[in-house]
C-alpha cells in the first residue's frame, strides 16, 4: 500500500515459510515447587513433572506431556511442570538430573510416582494416570482364578467389562481406561495383560486387544456362567462406549407401532433393528425366539417383538420379520425367514460395520478444510503447468481492443486468469481456434479481465467467462450456448451468414428447404426454418425477422415474402403467415401457422419444434428436453438402440400414448455418465437395455420396466397404464403394491 | 453577474428577498476534493459551480509543502496493467475516465514536487472542462429557510465583490487553511512553518527549537539538519511513526532523518511536554530561553529573561537549558470556520479532532442538512485511521458523497450490478484483488452484497461508508431484506499503534485457520442476516469497524496482496459464503450436472443457472483426466468397461447381483453435499 509498508514486508518471506500450526490451549504451566504446592486443591488430582531448572526445555517426554494436558484436563486432572530451583528444595526434586520423575497427587497426597520412561507418549500418560486414579474401578488380574472369583463375586450384582491389552500404556489401554472413567461406577472393569488368561476364555486371535462384556447381573444361580459377549470392533474410546451402551440396553422390547417410526437406543447408535412379527396366538413362542435372536445379535442389532394384532400399519401377510437398516430414511424391508440362523445371517450380511473415526476436537472443525471439493477448480489447478497453444488466439489489451474488434469480425473471450471456470473454458476456446485455424474469417481473440478490468467493465462484462461476437455494423452479441468446443464452433459456423436469410425466389426457397442452399451448415442446425409471408404482412414479417436474429448462431432461419408466396403455402397446405420447418435428418418438412405471434413466442415455437420425438439424450441436449417438464421415458442402451425397441416406442408416440411423457434413449457408448445414473438408481449396473420412467418434476421417482418382459408395444402400454395410476396416488399407500411391478426409486 | 453590489446589504440581511437564481450544487474550493466533486457532478450532468479564491486550482500547493516535496507516493510501475489495481499505489491522481489524467504522466519522481501537483490540477480542471469560477473569495455563508428547497433551506454565499449565490446543496472543500497557533507567554517570538525561511544558509551554526512532531516539523528539521548546531523538537505526545501506526498522516520515514541522528547520539533530540505550559523568553542577545508559564506568571510584570525563573535554576540538568537562536512553530492547520454564519451550526469536533468541522459518516454536517464537507476537512471521520484526509482516500469518499446525492435528489439508486449467486465468490475475489477504494479507505468504505430472495442472486454495491450501514436502504435506494455481506479490508486488531513493534517475529500468518490473526491489510467479510440497526452500529464492540455479524471471514493476509490462491484463499472464502447462505457454490462440469439432473431433485446453483439454461461448462479431455485422478470425477467409461468384462463371464451378474425389477426397492439417493 505505501512504500514503507512494501519495503518492510520483504523481510517476511522467510518467516512465512517456517510457520507451523500451534494449538492454542495446550499450555503447560511452569511453576516453582512452592508455587505448585500452593495451587493444589483438596480432592483434585494433579500430575507434576519435577525437573531441574537448567534441564533442556524439550524432550520426548515433555512433548508427550504437552499433548496430554488437554485430555487430562477433560478428566479434571491438572498438569504442571515444576522447576526445581536452588532456593527451594523439595524432596520431589531428585539429586540426579537423569532421575527426574513425575508424581501424581490427589490434593496434596502422593498417589503414585512414575519414572519418565513409563510415560512414553500421550496415550501412556493418560492411561497410567487414569489407571492409578481408578484403582478400585479397574481390577488388574493375572490368572484365570482371579477372573473366576471376580465373576462369582459379582453374579446377580453387576456386569463385568473384561479386557485384555498387550501392554499398559498402549492406545487400547487408554481407551479402556477412558471408558472405565465413565462406566466404572455401573460396571466392574477387569483388566489383564496375560495372554494365558485370554486363551482360557477361548479367544483364538490373541494378537490384538480384546474386550468382553460379561452379563453377570442377571445370573442368580452361582453355578451358572455369565454370558460373555465379545466386542468385534477395534478398541477405541468411541467403540467401547457404543458397545457398553448397547450391552446395557434392554435385551428385547415389545412394540405395537409402525416399524418405520420405531427408534430405540440401538438405532440411535447406528445399529439396525430386527422386528420379530408376532400375534396373540403364538406370542409365547415368538417371545422365546426373539430372546434367542436377541442374544445372538447382542451388539449387532436391536431386537424387538412386533405385535401384529394391535398394529394399524399394514404388514404384508406372509412377512414374519421386519428389517430396518441403520441408515436413516431407508424404507423398512419385509422378509419371510424360516429359522433363527437365516435371521442372523440376513442381519450380518446387511450390516457393514462402519469404521468410526475417533474424532478429537481438531477434526470437528472439518478435517477437509483445505481439501478442494470443486471439480473445476481442482482440475484447472492440476492442469496449470500444461502449456496451452495460446498463440492461436489474439490477446487483446486496452490499447488494441477497439482497433481489433473494429477492424474485423471478432469473437472475444472475456476471462479472468484467477477464475477456474474461465480457465477451464479457455481450453475449449483454444480448441476452437485450433479447429478453425486458417479456415475462418472470424478472428478469435481473448482479453484477461484480471489485467484489463476497465476494458471489460466498458464492454459491460462484470462476470466471467463471457464470449461476445463483434461484427461490423452490428451490436455485439453475447454467446449463450454451452461453454464447450462443439457448441461454440457451431455458433461461429452458423454466424457466417446473417439471419434470417432473405430468400428471393420459389426455386431458392425449395433449395433452402431441401438443404441444398447451405449444405455446409446443415450439420450445425438440426432444422432449417422458413418464414412465409405475403408482401403486405409487414408486422408479422418483422416479428419473424426479430426472432430469426435472436436465434442467430443456433438455428438456420430464412424468410420469403415474394408475390408468388401462395405457391408455397398451397404446396405445404398452410395459411399465411406460416413457418416451414425442414428436418433434414428425417427428410421431412412440417408447416406451422403463425397468427399474431410475437417475436418471443416465435423463438419459443422454433425452439420447441426443433426438438425430436424420440431423441438420443446427451449431456448437451438434456436441458432442452427437461424444459418440457414431463417425466422422461428413457431407454438405456449399451450402444445403438435396438430397432425393434425404437419401433415400439415410435408407434406408441404416433398413437399418442406417450404425450404425457418425453420418450428418449441414452447410448452409454456416447454418454458414459449414463452408467453413473443407473448406479445411482439401482446401486449396481442392471442388465441392458433397460427402460425407465424418471419422474423428476413430481416426487422424483424412478420406475424400471420389468426386466423379464420384452420391450414391446403391448407390454409397454400395460406397464405405463399401471404406472400412471401409481403416480397419481399418494406414495405410501401404493408402495407395496408397486413393488410387485417395478422398482421405485425416490430421488431426493 | 447575479445582482448589483448595492443590494448586498439587503440581501444579506433579508435573504428571503433574494432574487439570485439558485444553483443545485455549489462547491467551495478548487483543490483536489473540489475538482473531484466537480468531475462527478459534471459527468452526471448536474447544475453546479465551483467557487475558488485563487486564480487557479490547487493554490495550496503553490506554497505548501514549504520544501516542495510531496510525501504521497507516485508509483509509476507495479508490474500490473490493471488500472484499478494500480490506483492502490497511486496516491496523487484524481478519479476520471481519462487515462491521460493520471499523475504518473506529470512527474517521474517517487515523491513528486508540489508544483507538478498544481500543474496536474490545472490540467484536470481544464481538460475535463470543469466549471470553476476563479478569483472568487466567499466571505460569508448563511442559511435561507425555504420549505420548497431540497433541504428546507438555501445556502446563501456572498463573495468579496458582494455577489450572492444561492445553492441547494453546499459542498465545502476548503481544506485546512488556518495555521494552528498555541498561545503562551512569548509565543510572539515564534516563526511559523508557513513563513519560515527554507534556505538552510539562514540556519548555519544555530540552535533551533521546533515545536510540533508532524511531517511539517520533521520536513523543516530535515532541511536544516546538516547546518545547525543542533535541533530540538518539542511536542506534547510521543512521535507517531506511520509505519507503526499504518496511518499515512503520521511521521513518514522519508522525513525521519532526525530520529536517526537522535538515537545515534548526535546533538539533535526529541522532547515531550505540554506546549500550553510553556513560555519563551527572549534575552538581551536575542536568544530564546524555554521556561514555564507558571514562572512567568510568578514574575509578574517584569518579564525580562533575567527576572523570570528558568527551570534550570531549580533543576540544573534541565534538558532545554541552552539558549536557542530560533523557535519554529509547525503545529498543523485548522479548518476555517470564520465564513460560516452561526445558523449553519457548523461546529468543530471533539477534543480529538478539534481542527475539523463536525460531520456524520455520510460527510454531511451534523448541524445543517445539505451541507457536505469534502476532502482534507472531512478527515474527522477517519482521523488517524484511514486515508480520508488525503487525495488517495478522499477521491473515493467524494464519489460516495456524490452517489448519496444522486439518490437523494435525483432518484438515481446507488450503482449496483446484478449477478446470479454462482458469481458470488468471483465477485468478491475480483474486488478484493483489485479495488483501490477498499484498499485505500480500509475500514471506512466497504462493498456491500445484498442477497436476493432464496439466495439465487445478489446485488453488488461498491464503496459504501460502513458507518452508515443502518441507513443503507434509504441512502442507496436498494433493498436489503434477505441478508447481506460487507466486504472490506482491515489490519490486525492489535497490530497498529505508535508504541507497537511491527517487525516482531511471527508477525504474519500463512495458514487459513489462523487467518483471523492476520496482521497486514487483508480482506474481511462480514455476514449479516438482517441489516444492522443504528443502535447496533453505534454501540458496536470497541475497536470493531462494524457491529457483531452473524458470521465473519478473514481471508488470510498475503505477502503479494494477491488473494487468488485456489486452496489458500478461494476455497475457505467459498466455504464461508456457502455456510452463510446454506447453498452449494461449487462449479461443475456439464457431465456432473447431467448426472445430478437425472438423479436429484435439487441441483447446485451452478448447474441450475448454467447447465439447465443450456450454458453448461464442457470439460476437455485433459481436465477430465485430472478430475478422475483427483477422485472428484468418476470415470464412467472405464467403469463400464470393467463391468462389461465381468458381464462376459457366464453366471456372473455383477457384484451384488440384484436384478432391478425383482420386486425390491432400490435405495434412495443420498448425496453428501446436496445442501450445505
Amino acid at each position: 500500500m505505501c512504500s514503507s509498508f512494501r519495503v518492510f514486508r520483504v523481510g517476511i518471506s522467510f518467516v512465512t515459510m517456517c510457520i507451523f500450526y500451534k494449538s492454542a490451549a495446550n499450555s503447560l504451566p511452569e511453576l516453582s515447587p512452592h508455587e505448585y504446592f500452593s495451587t493444589l486443591q483438596p480432592g483434585k488430582a494433579s500430575l507434576a513433572y519435577f525437573c531441574q531448572a537448567d534441564s533442556p526445555s524439550t524432550s520426548v517426554f515433555l512433548e508427550g506431556l504437552h499433548e496430554a494436558v488437554r485430555p487430562l484436563q477433560d478428566y479434571g486432572i491438572s498438569v504442571a511442570k515444576v522447576n526445581c530451583i536452588k532456593e527451594e528444595t523439595s524432596r520431589y526434586c531428585g539429586k540426579d538430573k537423569d532421575l527426574m520423575k513425575a508424581y501424581l497427587f490427589r490434593g496434596n497426597i502422593l498417589l503414585r510416582e512414575f519414572p519418565t520412561d513409563t510415560l512414553f507418549d500421550e496415550n501412556a500418560i493418560v492411561a497410567h494416570v487414569l489407571f492409578a486414579l481408578l484403582f478400585n474401578e479397574v481390577k488388574y488380574i493375572t490368572t484365570p482364578e482371579d477372573l473366576q472369583s471376580a465373576e462369582n463375586a459379582l453374579k446377580g450384582k453387576a456386569n463385568i467389562v473384561f479386557s485384555y491389552v498387550r501392554a499398559i500404556g498402549t492406545p487400547e489401554h487408554r481407551a479402556v481406561m477412558e471408558a472405565a472413567f465413565v462406566y466404572g461406577t455401573t460396571c466392574q472393569f477387569v483388566l489383564t495383560t496375560e495372554i494365558a488368561l485370554l486363551e482360557s476364555i477361548g479367544s483364538e486371535e490373541i494378537e490384538y486387544a480384546h474386550l468382553y462384556f460379561f452379563h453377570c447381573k442377571p445370573v442368580l444361580d452361582l453355578t451358572q456362567e455369565c454370558r460373555r459377549i465379545l466386542m468385534e470392533q477395534p478398541l477405541t474410546t468411541l467403540n467401547i462406549d457404543l458397545f457398553i451402551k448397547t450391552m446395557n440396553a434392554p435385551l428385547l422390547t415389545e412394540v405395537a407401532e409402525d416399524p418405520q417410526h420405531v427408534s430405540t437406543v440401538h438405532f440411535q447408535l447406528g445399529l439396525p433393528l430386527v422386528f420379530i412379527v408376532s400375534q396373540q396366538a403364538t406370542y409365547e413362542a415368538d417371545k422365546r425366539t426373539a430372546e434367542w435372536v436377541a442374544w445372538r445379535l447382542l451388539g449387532k442389532a436391536g431386537v424387538l417383538l412386533l405385535l401384529r394384532d394391535s398394529l394399524e400399519a399394514n404388514i404384508p401377510q406372509h412377512a414374519n420379520v421386519v428389517f430396518k437398516r441403520a441408515e436413516k430414511g431407508v424404507p423398512v424391508e419385509f422378509l419371510v425367514l424360516h429359522d433363527v440362523d437365516s435371521i442372523i445371517s440376513h442381519v450380518e450380511n446387511n450390516v457393514h460395520i462402519e469404521e468410526k473415526q475417533e474424532d478429537g476436537e481438531d477434526d470437528v472443525e472439518g478435517p477437509d478444510i483445505d481439501i478442494q471439493d470443486d471439480e473445476v477448480a481442482e482440475t484447472v489447478y492440476r492442469d496449470r503447468k500444461r502449456q496451452l497453444p495460446l498463440e492461436l488466439t489474439v490477446e487483446l489489451t486496452e490499447e488494441t481492443f477497439n482497433a481489433t474488434v473494429m477492424a474485423s469480425d471478432s469473437l472475444v473471450l472475456f476471462y479472468a486468469g484467477w477464475q477456474a471456470v474461465s480457465m477451464a473454458f479457455l481450453q475449449s476456446y483454444i480448441d476452437v481456434a485450433a479447429k478453425l485455424k486458417g479456415t475462418s474469417t472470424m478472428l478469435l481473440t481473448r482479453i484477461n479481465c484480471a489485467d484489463w478490468t476497465d476494458v471489460c467493465t466498458k464492454q459491460n462484462v462484470t462476470e466471467f467467462p463471457v464470449v461476445k461476437m463483434y461484427k461490423e455494423g452490428e451490436n455485439p452479441v453475447s454467446y449463450a450456448g454451452m461453454l464447450g468446443t462443439e457448441d461454440l464452433l457451431k455458433f461461429i459456423q452458423l454466424n457466417r451468414i446473417s439471419y434470417p436469410v432473405n430468400i428471393t425466389s420459389i426455386q431458392e426457397a425449395e433449395q433452402y428447404l431441401h438443404g441444398e442452399l447451405y449444405k455446409d451448415l446443415l450439420s450445425y442446425s438440426s432444422v432449417s426454418v422458413l418464414g412465409l409471408f405475403s408482401p403486405t404482412m409487414i408486422t408479422a414479417k418483422e416479428d419473424f425477422t426479430e426472432a430469426g436474429r435472436a436465434l442467430k448462431g443456433y438455428v438456420i432461419t430464412g424468410v420469403y415474402s415474394g408475390e408468388d408466396v401462395l405457391i408455397l403455402s398451397n404446396k405445404y397446405a398452410v395459411t399465411l403467415p406460416a413457418l416451414l420447418l425442414a428436418r433434414h435428418k428425417e427428410g421431412r418438412i412440417e408447416s406451422i401457422p403463425l397468427a399474431n405471434t410475437h417475436a418471443h413466442d416465435i423463438v419459443q415455437l422454433i425452439t420447441d419444434a426443433s426438438l425430436e420425438t424420440f431423441p438420443e439424450i446427451t449431456v448437451e441436449n438434456l436441458p432442452s428436453y427437461l424444459r418440457l417438464q414431463k417425466p422422461l421415458l428413457m431407454l438405456f442402451s449399451d450402444g445403438s438402440i435396438n430397432p425393434q425397441h425404437e419401433k415400439a416406442v415410435l408407434t406408441m408416440v404416433e398413437q399418442k400414448h406417450l404425450d404425457s411423457l418425453t420418450p428418449c434413449w441414452l447410448n452409454l457408448k456416447n454418454t458414459p455418465v449414463g452408467r453413473g445414473i443407473l448406479k445411482a438408481y439401482f446401486d449396481t449396473l442392471p442388465p441392458l437395455p433397460l427402460l425407465v420412467v424418471v419422474n423428476l418434476h413430481s416426487g422424483g421417482r424412478v420406475f424400471a420396466f420389468p426386466s423379464d418382459q420384452a420391450i414391446t408395444e403391448q407390454n409397454l402400454f400395460s406397464w405405463l397404464k399401471k404406472l400412471r395410476s401409481r403416480i397419481r396416488n399418494p406414495i405410501s399407500k401404493c408402495l407395496l403394491a408397486l413393488m410387485q411391478h417395478s422398482s421405485g426409486v425416490f430421488v431426493p | 453577474m447575479w445582482g448589483s453590489p448595492g443590494l448586498l446589504l439587503t440581501l444579506a440581511l433579508h435573504p428571503a428577498l433574494a432574487v439570485a437564481p439558485a444553483r443545485d450544487y455549489c462547491v467551495l474550493g478548487a483543490g483536489p476534493a473540489g475538482l473531484q466533486m466537480a468531475y462527478f457532478l459534471q459527468r452526471a450532468g448536474r447544475d453546479y459551480t465551483v467557487l475558488e479564491r485563487a486564480p487557479g486550482p490547487g493554490s495550496f500547493f503553490a506554497r505548501y509543502p514549504r520544501h516542495r516535496k510531496l510525501i504521497s507516493i507516485n508509483k509509476r510501475y507495479t508490474g500490473r496493467s490493471n488500472a484499478e489495481f494500480n490506483l492502490r499505489h497511486d496516491w496523487n491522481s484524481l478519479l476520471s475516465h481519462d487515462p491521460r489524467l493520471l499523475f504518473k504522466h506529470y512527474s517521474a519522481a517517487y515523491f513528486p514536487d508540489a508544483g507538478d501537483m498544481q500543474r496536474y490540477l490545472g490540467d484536470f480542471a481544464g481538460r475535463l472542462g470543469l466549471r470553476v469560477q476563479y478569483n472568487t473569495t466567499v466571505l460569508h455563508v448563511a442559511l435561507d429557510k425555504d420549505r420548497r428547497a431540497w433541504n428546507g433551506h438555501y445556502f446563501v454565499l456572498t463573495d468579496h465583490k458582494g455577489q450572492v449565490y444561492r445553492c441547494r446543496v453546499l459542498l465545502v472543500a476548503t481544506g485546512l487553511s488556518v495555521p494552528n497557533r498555541v498561545d503562551f507567554p512569548g509565543s510572539e517570538h515564534l516563526e511559523g512553518y508557513e513563513s519560515v525561511s527554507v534556505d538552510p544558509e539562514d540556519f548555519v551554526g544555530q540552535n533551533v527549537l521546533i515545536l510540533g512532531r508532524g511531517n511539517a516539523a520533521f520536513e523543516t528539521a530535515e532541511n536544516i539538519l546538516g547546518v545547525t548546531n543542533f535541533i530540538h523538537m518539542l511536542s506534547r505526545s510521543r512521535v507517531r511513526l506511520s509505519w507503526a501506526t499504518h496511518y499515512v498522516g503520521d511521521l513518514r520515514a522519508i522525513n525521519n532523518g532526525l530520529l536517526d541522528t537522535y538515537q545515534l547520539k548526535s546533538l539533535d533530540g526529541l522532547l515531550e511536554s505540554d506546549l500550553t505550559d510553556l513560555a519563551i523568553l527572549k534575552d538581551r542577545e536575542g536568544k530564546f530561553h524555554v521556561t514555564l508559564k507558571f514562572f512567568v506568571e510568578e514574575a509578574g510584570t517584569n518579564q525580562s529573561a533575567d527576572a523570570v525563573t528558568l527551570p534550570q535554576d531549580d533543576s540544573d540538568n534541565f534538558a532545554m537549558r541552552v539558549a536557542y537562536d530560533r523557535v519554529i512553530r509547525c503545529l498543523g492547520w485548522n479548518f476555517d470556520f470564520s465564513i460560516f454564519n452561526e445558523s449553519l451550526r457548523l461546529s468543530s469536533g471533539s477534543e480529538f479532532s478539534r481542527k475539523y468541522p463536525l460531520i456524520r459518516a455520510s460527510y454531511e454536517a451534523k448541524g445543517s442538512r445539505g451541507l457536505f464537507v469534502l476532502g482534507t476537512a472531512s478527515h474527522s471521520v477517519d482521523y488517524r485511521k484511514s486515508a480520508g484526509g488525503f487525495i488517495h482516500g478522499f477521491r473515493y469518499t467524494v464519489r460516495a458523497v456524490h452517489r448519496l446525492l444522486e439518490q437523494r435528489h435525483h432518484g438515481v439508486a446507488w450503482p449496483a450490478t446484478q449477478h446470479p449467486i454462482t458469481q458470488l465468490t468471483s465477485s468478491v475475489l475480483r474486488r478484493v484483488n483489485e479495488a483501490s477504494g477498499l484498499y485505500q479507505m480500509f475500514g471506512v468504505l466497504a462493498d456491500v452484497i445484498l442477497v436476493q430472495e432464496n439466495a439465487t442472486a445478489f446485488e453488488y454495491l461498491e464503496e459504501f461508508p460502513t458507518q452508515m450501514l443502518a441507513q443503507l436502504e434509504s441512502l442507496t435506494g436498494r433493498r436489503a431484506r434477505h441478508g447481506l455481506f460487507v466486504v472490506h479490508m482491515e489490519y490486525g486488531r492489535n497490530f497498529s499503534g505508535p508504541e507497537k513493534d511491527v517487525f516482531f517475529y511471527d508477525r504474519s500468518v500463512g495458514h487459513t485457520e489462523d487467518a483471523w490473526q492476520s496482521n497486514f491489510l487483508h480482506p474481511v467479510i462480514y455476514y449479516y442476516r438482517h441489516l444492522p440497526t443504528e443502535q447496533e452500529v453505534r454501540f458496536r464492540p470497541a475497536q470493531w469497524p462494524l457491529p457483531r455479524p452473524t458470521a465473519i471471514h478473514h481471508i488470510v493476509e498475503d505477502f503479494l496482496t494477491d488473494w487468488t490462491a485456489p486452496v489458500g484463499h478461494v476455497l475457505p472464502l467459498r466455504r464461508f459464503l456457502e455456510n452463510c447462505l446454506g447453498t452449494d457454490l461449487r462449479s461443475f462440469y456439464a457431465e456432473s450436472c447431467f448426472l445430478f439432473a437425472l438423479t436429484r431433485q435439487k441441483l447446485p446453483p451452478f448447474c441450475r443457472q448454467g447447465y439447465l439454461r443450456k450454458q453448461g461448462l464442457v470439460s476437455t479431455e485433459s481436465l477430465r483426466r485430472h478430475g478422475v485422478e483427483s477422485g472428484l470425477m468418476q470415470d464412467h467409461a472405464a467403469a463400464g468397461q470393467h463391468l462389461r468384462d465381468r458381464g462376459q463371464q457366464p453366471g456372473d451378474r455383477g457384484p451384488v447381483g440384484h436384478p432391478p425389477a425383482a420386486g425390491m426397492l432400490a435405495q434412495s439417493l443420498n448425496s453428501d453435499k446436496e445442501e450445505l
